[in-house]
């Protein structure tokens, strides 16, 4: 439920008194990038934001640590359809939600594309959904920093709720 | 985990993976893909 001033009431059903229950919530929203090649020069530059609500990060957290408990970290491009088919059943099961965008670019222009597709893209769904609390993917100290002027810039005109970075 | 489902939509985006795209539409987990 989104109430008039943008803030979502949550009820849990099958709590034993739902409303009760029912809490104001915000989200994290959780970033991070793939740029595959995708022939020639040019790199398929894709973005996601997994979206969780405050109330349920524990829950997420716990299910990935006991799913992906492992010596060496998941890298999808890298893993077999086996393992691939079991991620996506726990994604499938998680209380998250997404969006993904891509840009084809030369590969020159990754931080351009990245730029343009949190500007019009990323950033836009995460506030429609609340979630002014991001975490991004660790990259260099100077695209860190150019990541959260541009959040934070976005956020300064925008109608939505920021967090932190 | 958003690195796994960007990593899915570039494997969409070079030809391959869209039963994994489509199994997390179905599951409501997907809610939205673009491509410019």
């Amino acid at each position: 439920m989104i109430c008039a001033a943008g803030v979502r009431l949550v009820v849990r059903a099958g709590h034993a008194n739902s409303w009760a229950y029912a809490r104001w919530v915000a989200a994290l929203g959780v970033i991070d990038e793939s740029s595959p090649e995708v022939g020639g020069d040019r790199v398929a530059y894709t973005m996601a934001l997994v979206v969780v609500d405050d109330l349920d990060q524990d829950d997420v957290r716990q299910a990935l640590t006991a799913t992906l408990n492992r010596k060496r970290p998941l890298h999808w491009e890298g893993e077999g359809t086996v393992v691939k088919r079991r991620v996506v059943d726990m994604l499938c099961e998680l209380a998250i939600t997404a969006h993904v965008c891509a840009a084809i670019v030369h590969r020159s222009d990754q931080q351009g594309a990245r730029m343009l597709l949190l500007r019009e893209q990323i950033l836009e769904r995460a506030g429609r959904a609340d979630a002014g609390q991001l975490l991004i993917e660790q990259r260099s100290r100077a695209e860190d920093d150019s990541d959260r002027r541009e959040v934070r810039d976005w956020f300064r005109t925008s109608s939505h709720r920021f967090r932190g970075i | 985990m958003p690195d796994t489902i960007a990593g899915i939509w570039a494997d969409v985006v070079r030809g391959r993976g869209d039963m994994f795209v489509e199994q997390l539409v179905g599951a409501g987990r997907l809610l939205s893909m673009s491509r410019d």
